[in-house]
């Protein structure tokens, strides 16, 4: 990539617990163009959340250990105080949470809280800018009366309505990057339709780039440009949507896509075997060896690289695989 | 991070996930036969010896226990008896102090320590009656008001309201007035006045249980409410009532205290920490050892419950067992 | 076929808002007239967005509440007459299955307990021979019975899901109401559950009510499929039929919604 936005090297986060340093995120490398969206997908428990409060420097609270290299817009941020991200954080990086209730203040009008974006990062702004702004977010968020809502409480908005507010304040100051952590998990599917092609459009009309954390594929299939598959930590596949939903790699992907019903085809679904393994346990194996139904004895030895398989022209994005099996037979 | 398929915030890691089993595996293939029965009581036991706070409490306890238990046998002195150069005797480590009496001499001339030893048999036991008396009622009314809302609820608030409304030694007046002063009336009016403690919070609690789905499926099984308050709502409030319970144990043996002080708890010269505490307090400035000796004796029973206490609400909390 | 097992008939349930004394009340409709009717062993789907009222018709029809109108009748008998024990006794022919695995299981027993709460409820058996039938019913979703022993915050949210389908199962009930069983559960384990239900349906001859608003899930399991909008239903039918052809634009747009189909669409 030319100038990328965002590069991720050798990222590792360990969480202190009782029984010793537990590693969330393992070696993970990640580059992002402007204006791409990424898409994280893995089941419950394989870092997804600590990979993107690491990219936002939220790591700190639980005294997490991190390693490796965080550079953004050219500049590292791994190591930056508090007081520095927090002038990031909200205006050049924004974050979307899984649930909206708690990301809102109960006891604030909606349009305060937006305004106060403005307020904290732009305080020279002049109170009619901060207020126009403030209108012109909502009504393109999609709320209807904006007028009207601006004074309106969370708890009088639905659910839906509630993650428009606050991609309305994540988007508010036109930052580079959206981290989006399972934004639309809590909403039902209709509603969830209608905040993926929302952010869908923010971005491309922006030109945000966007790291979009979710457990079903079929979601960043709709909304993202490439797709990091992540298990135990690690990422083990990674490539442009279309590749990876087409021909997915990884027994894991495989795994992913063969478990959720297709609807109109009636086929039987098949689960994944087995559990995500206890993350302190995870030696130099493959840590999906145990689960997998190919697995050959060099899976119990060492861990497999992630590599590109196959020659890509330069201008896609390259689809590689952590994978033994998938490396060591010749494709046809 | 608040996850709608992660209420609970259990670490799959730190949770026993490596040997749970392997869930579409069939079952023979599980490994989890290393598992042994565990039985409640090895599992306190272990706990017990494991955790510091647990031990220390238990050590204090089982200490005032055992003096409350001997103290007949053990005591230096006789409690009644009033010498007069004792009076005002400095305890052992002050200047003038002897060792005839180890925590000095009251007012009266009679030995601290021997008072000491003798009033943990009161205070203990009305301590352990009264918290006892006051938890079972006081849990009871606040599950029922809790669970069953409406009238049930509306008629028990409002008598906690009304009792709140009242002054507490007013009540006991009136309990005195009608039983005359003694042990049992001690006992009940300390009771009367503690339940609401239990009652508010159990109910408070009750209502957050209730809506949970456990509670749904339990009566679409068709278990009974009186079944579902004693087996899934009241045993999911027990550490709450444990919490109140040891803050109120500490809080009886000082209340045991202003009430004998007034005549209408244990009588003079039936020595108790609270009578002590008070007979001492006119007296704090020239023999501050007459409030010392019963006031430790306070601090340490009330330290050793709640230390015990708090153990024991970690035992009760399956999701905190990291065996 | 045999006859029906459910019938459902304008059933209604009107819900009263807290308010203040001095207000007048205001009220929602949850459910305004809903009639269907399900037959001994069929899987019925019910779908639709959320707040149409899947929910409160499953509670409904589980008596875990009282509709504000119509009938419900239920093996023959009217469902709605019965109190008191004769309630309680007759529950164990209707069982449900909640969405949130964490919230449905008491955190304070052990597993064994909880699935034998309805054995020890309605049956009088000895010790050795519950645990037998735990055993069985643990066997019958896919766990070890080793596991009897342990507490729920010990095993993960599909897991504890099949522990409440064990529970729910424990009686042989003739309907099961599984509201959103798989809607707080990652993909990956989606599946295994709707496996253990599949499983469940096909060795034994229980009628299913499945609630979701998840339209592929509903496809994969159900034989027909009712669809919900604002406490009516507006379309109702064999799966199949309602969701190659649907009659309603609102049916439409729910099947539009889904993730994946967006794309599917766009390939072909
Ligand atoms: N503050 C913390 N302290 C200790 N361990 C933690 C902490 N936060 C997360 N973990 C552990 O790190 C691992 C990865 O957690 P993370 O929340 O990143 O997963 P996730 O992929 O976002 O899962 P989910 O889909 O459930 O949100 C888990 O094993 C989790 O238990
Ligand atoms: N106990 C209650 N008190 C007041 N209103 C209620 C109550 N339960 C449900 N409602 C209202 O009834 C309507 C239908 O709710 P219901 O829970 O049945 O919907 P649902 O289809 O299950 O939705 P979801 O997909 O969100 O679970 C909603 O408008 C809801 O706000
Ligand atoms: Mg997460
Ligand atoms: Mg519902």
């Amino acid at each position: 990539m030319a100038n990328p936005l965002l590069t991720v090297s050798n990222l590792s986060v360990e969480y202190p617990t009782r029984h010793g340093w537990l590693r969330a995120v393992n070696d993970v490398s990640l580059e992002l163009a402007p204006g791409m969206a990424l898409g994280v997908v893995g089941e419950s428990g394989s870092g997804k959340s600590t990979l993107g409060q690491a990219l936002m420097g939220l790591t700190g609270a639980s005294q997490a250990r991190v390693g490796g290299r965080i550079t953004f817009d050219g500049q590292d941020i791994t190591g930056l105080t508090n007081k520095a991200w927090r002038r990031i954080r909200g205006d050049r990086i924004a974050m979307v949470f899984q649930d909206p209730t708690s990301t809102l203040n109960p006891v604030l009008r909606i349009g305060d809280q937006i305004a106060e974006v403005f307020q904290w990062h732009r305080p020279d702004m002049p109170q009619t800018e901060v207020r126009r702004r403030t209108l012109g977010m909502l009504e393109r968020v999609g709320i209807r009366e904006a007028e009207r809502r601006l004074r309106s409480y969370p708890h009088e908005l639905s659910g839906g309505m509630r993650q428009r507010v606050v991609i309305a304040c994540a988007l508010a100051l036109e930052p580079a990057l959206l981290i989006a952590d399972e934004p639309t998990t809590a909403l039902d599917v209709t509603v969830q339709a209608q905040i993926l092609d929302l952010m869908r459009d923010l971005i491309i009309e922006r030109g945000t780039a966007m790291i979009l954390i979710s457990h079903d594929l079929d979601v960043i299939g709709d909304t993202c440009d490439a797709v990091a598959v992540m298990y135990a930590g690690r990422v083990v596949e990674f490539g442009a949507t279309d590749d990876v939903l087409a021909a997915p790699q990884h027994p894991y992907t495989k795994g992913l896509l063969a478990s959720r019903p297709r609807f109109g085809h009636n086929q039987a679904v098949a689960p994944i075997a087995g559990t995500v393994p206890d993350l302190r346990s995870i030696g130099t194996a493959c840590a999906f060896q145990p689960r997998c139904a190919q697995a050959v004895d060099l899976c119990g030895r060492e861990g497999p690289p992630l590599q590109g398989f196959v020659a890509t022209d330069s201008a896609k994005v390259p689809h590689r695989v952590a994978c033994h099996v998938v490396h060591q037979e010749p494709r046809s | 991070m608040a996850n709608a398929h992660n209420l609970t915030p259990i670490d799959p890691a730190d949770s026993l996930s490596v040997t749970l089993a392997d869930p579409t595996a069939h079952p023979r293939q599980t490994a989890a036969a290393a598992f042994p029965v565990e039985t409640a009581g090895t599992r306190i036991r272990q706990a017990l010896l494991r955790s510091a706070k647990g031990m220390t409490g238990l050590a204090l306890i089982l200490l005032v226990l055992l003096v409350a238990l001997l103290a007949p046998m053990i005591v230096p002195h006789d409690p009644a008896a009033q010498i007069l150069e004792w009076r005002f005797a400095p305890p052992a480590w002050a200047a003038e102090g002897s060792v005839t009496n180890l925590l000095g001499g009251d007012n009266l001339g009679r030995d601290i320590l021997t008072r000491v030893l003798l009033g943990a048999r009161v205070s203990i036991a009305v301590a352990l009656i009264v918290v006892s008396i006051a938890s079972v009622v006081g849990s009871l009314l606040g599950a029922v008001a809790g669970y069953f809302g409406g009238v049930v609820d509306a008629v028990i608030m409002r008598l906690i309201d009304f009792q709140l409304a009242f002054p507490f030694l007013l009540l006991a007046l009136i309990f005195m007035a009608i039983l005359g002063p003694g042990f049992s009336t001690l006992v009940l009016a300390l009771s009367f006045a503690l339940w609401i403690n239990f009652a508010r919070v159990v109910r408070s609690e009750t209502l957050r249980i209730r809506s949970l789905e456990f509670i749904d499926a339990a009566h679409s099984i068709g278990v009974s409410h009186s079944r579902i308050i004693m087996s899934h709502v009241l045993p999911n409030v027990l550490p709450a009532i444990i919490v109140i319970a040891t803050l109120d144990i500490a809080l009886v043996i000082i209340a045991e205290a202003a009430l004998s002080f007034l005549g209408l708890g244990v009588q003079p010269p039936t020595p108790s920490w609270g009578l002590m505490i008070s007979e001492g307090r006119d007296f704090l400035h020239d023999a501050p050892w007459m409030v010392l000796g019963p006031g430790i004796a306070v601090l340490l029973t009330s330290i050793g419950i709640n230390l015990f206490g708090d153990f024991l609400r970690d035992i009760y909390d399956p999701r905190l067992q990291r065996l | 076929m045999n006859g029906a097992l459910l019938e459902v008939d304008n059933l209604k349930k009107t819900f009263v808002l807290p308010h203040s004394l001095f207000e007048k009340p205001r009220t929602v409709t949850a459910v305004n007239g809903v009639s269907f009717t399900i037959t001994a062993g069929e899987t019925f789907g019910l779908v639709g967005e959320s707040g149409s009222g899947k929910s409160t018709i499953g509670r409904l029809i589980a008596r875990l509440a009282d509709p504000s109108g119509g009938r419900i009748t239920f093996g023959g008998q009217d469902w709605l007459s019965l109190k008191g024990k004769g309630l309680r006794q007759a529950r164990r022919q209707v069982q449900m299955v909640f969405q949130s695995p964490y919230a449905s299981l008491d955190p304070r027993w052990r597993v064994i307990d909880i699935v034998a709460e309805p054995l020890r409820t309605h049956l009088d058996l000895g010790k050795d021979e519950l645990r037998e039938r735990c055993a069985t019913l643990l066997d019958r979703v896919g766990l070890s019975s080793n596991l009897m022993d342990r507490y729920p915050h010990q095993f993960s949210g599909g897991q504890k899901q099949r522990i409440a389908i064990a529970r729910a199962i424990a009686l042989e009930p003739a309907l099961l109401i599984a509201d959103e069983p798989v809607s707080a559960l990652d993909v990956s384990i989606q599946a295994q559950v709707l496996e253990v239900l599949r499983e469940v349906r096909r060795t034994s001859n229980l009628a299913m009510i499945f609630i979701s608003h998840d339209l592929s899930v509903v496809d994969y399991l159900c034989e027909r499929v009712g669809v919900l909008c604002q406490g009516s239903l507006v379309e109702i039918g064999p799966t199949r039929e309602i969701f190659s052809t649907p009659k309603q634009a609102y049916t439409q747009s729910l099947i539009d919604a889904l993730p994946g189909r967006r794309r599917f669409q766009q390939q072909i």
